[in-house]
């Protein structure tokens, strides 16, 4: 069966940077999560499956087609871009029912209705768009990507400047599309709402896809990597000494104030570490973690990716 | 022509547009100012509806409108509704030229009305308005469909177009006969001065009108059909 959106070996770059390098997946009904920090090549790859860029190397295929030639492959797709810009001087019925229009539907005003009821804006559907807040904008953005009902609905970035009750909302329905069997892709740098969203994630570093699966995989693979900690406490020396005996700690480095610890068991770490500090009679200050973060995630993932990783 | 419609409105919306009206209004001042004085001829005709309005004054509006009606669009980040809707690039394009065309007309209009004022008051007839109407139209038609295409293809679309219109169509193709087959403007004023009687000699066209037409007709087609090809193959923001 042709895959909704297939990416085979694309790559792009802009001068000397690459964007996209080598990168290969398919996307089918339920919601998938590109995950990836800024500047990771998320943004490219939308535009890629989009027909927006053209790849240099490798071939994008939306139901087999090119995006960048086939208006019907191009018309599959529902776009909720990253950017803020939206058709001045019309209201929110006016710019979604413009877009169905160019989408050619039927019933333009009745499908732009239902869009907006969709995404909860049916009481300002007649307001004009200039004065919406960023979120009211951005589920603007989402109606007019539902208006023609998409087989593939792609998002870029579709929580950020949303508050909560409005990320919530949002996550709900993307959820609720997923199961419709809409194949959705949706991009983020947050893991939290990756994982909470999507039934597949795919991981983008420096434009590489580095790891892809289920989120609960995802979270197991990212468990399994070493973290360091940084332990304040004093005297080090005789603390240091101890924690090096441990099971799951990799290496230990005296500090000025303390030691860091790598260990790949935290686990052990925390429970072991109040007893191994009374027994060489050190105080503790301060415990945490220095590389808790998503950026640290991405390296390990990374480093994992090349086999650099020890 | 949803594209159309959405290109007049956001053109006619912006308030810079309304600048546009300043050269509108220096053709409506001449003809005004030559009705006042009493001493007019169909040079006059041929000065403000042919050197004026159609050699500077509507290429100035049409360049204007055509480099924001996809640079805006491009900037805002708009341009991908469009792009990714189904829509072939050619598509849009033709309706781009159509719709800032449209545009122009609207804000061209009041020159338009006062040169068929000026043109009952000279006792041109009726068929020599239409002409010069119909020149004015196709010059901000052609220029709208080269300069979308210019934009698609060089970052400066508008200081290029200025300098096309002042050093080309404004010095060069009004001073050098032979330059005027290679001018918009020229086969413009081809249509609406071709039908005038009794000019001085240098501002009687060198082309027919149905030259100058067909060669305004050929060029907006060609036009379209380039940036069409080139809006399909750059990448969109």
């Amino acid at each position: 069966m042709t895959p909704l959106l297939e990416f085979d070996r694309v790559s792009k770059w802009f001068r000397d940077t690459v964007a996209v390098g080598d990168v290969s997946f398919t996307i089918e009904p339920g919601v998938t999560g590109l995950l990836g920090h800024n500047g990771a090549g998320k943004s490219t790859v939308i535009r890629l499956a989009t027909g927006l860029a053209h790849p240099d190397e490798g071939s994008v295929r939306v139901f087999g087609l090119d995006p960048t030639k086939s208006g019907r492959a191009r018309a599959a797709i529902g776009l909720v871009p990253d950017g803020d810009g939206l058709w001045t001087g019309l209201s929110a019925l006016g710019l979604v029912e413009a877009c169905a229009r160019l989408r050619g539907v039927a019933d333009a005003k009745g499908a732009a209705r239902a869009a907006l009821a969709t995404v909860d804006l049916t009481d300002v559907a007649l307001r004009d768009v200039k004065g919406f807040s960023q979120g009211m904008r951005q589920r603007v953005k989402i109606a007019q990507a539902l208006v023609h009902e998409p087989k593939v609905l792609i998002l870029d970035e579709p929580l950020n400047g949303l508050d909560p009750q409005q990320r919530e909302s949002t996550i709900a329905l993307l959820r609720q599309l997923g199961d419709q069997g809409i194949a959705t892709l949706f991009s983020s740098h947050v893991l939290s709402e990756v994982e909470r969203v999507s039934d597949r994630v795919l991981v983008l570093v420096n434009g590489r896809l580095v790891a892809e699966g289920s989120p609960t995989g995802l979270r197991a693979l990212m468990d399994e990597r070493p973290r360091r900690i940084r332990i304040a406490a004093q005297p080090a020396r005789p603390l240091a000494a101890a924690l090096a005996a441990l099971a799951g700690v990799r290496r230990v480095e005296i500090e000025l104030d303390g030691v860091l610890v790598e260990t790949s068991d935290t686990t052990a770490l925390a429970l072991a570490l109040p007893q191994l500090a009374r027994a060489c009679g050190a105080d503790l200050h301060a415990i945490e973690p220095t590389d808790d973060n998503l950026e640290s995630v991405y390296g390990y993932l990374t480093e994992r990716a090349r086999g650099t990783h020890r | 022509m949803i594209i159309t419609r959405l290109t007049i409105r956001a053109l006619l919306l912006r308030r810079r547009s309304l600048a546009l009206l300043l050269p509108v209004a220096a053709v409506v001042f001449f003809v005004i100012f030559g009705i006042l004085r009493g001493d007019v001829s169909p040079d006059s005709q041929a000065l403000i509806v042919g050197r004026l309005l159609i050699s500077t004054v509507a290429p100035l509006v049409a360049l204007v409108l055509a480099v924001t009606a996809i640079g805006d669009e491009r900037e805002s980040g708009t341009i991908v509704y469009l792009a990714t809707a189904g829509v072939s690039r050619l598509r849009i394009v033709a309706e781009k030229t159509l719709g800032s065309t449209v545009a122009a007309a609207v804000l061209l209009s009041p020159a338009l009305v006062a040169i068929a004022v000026f043109g009952e008051h000279l006792g041109v007839g009726s068929t020599n308005i239409l002409r010069g109407v119909a020149g004015t139209l196709l010059v901000a038609l052609v220029y709208c469909a080269v300069f979308i295409m210019v934009g698609l293809l060089l970052k400066r679309a508008l200081v290029a177009g200025i300098i096309y219109i002042l050093i080309w169509e404004g010095a060069i193709a009004t001073i050098a006969p032979s330059a005027e087959r290679f001018s918009m403007t020229a086969w413009g004023r081809a249509i609406s001065d071709g039908g005038l009687y009794g000019i001085a000699t240098d501002l009687v066209p060198t082309l027919d009108a149905t030259t100058g037409a067909a060669s305004l007709l050929v060029v907006t087609a060609l036009a379209v059909v380039l940036a069409g090809w080139r809006l399909g193959r750059m990448d969109l923001p």
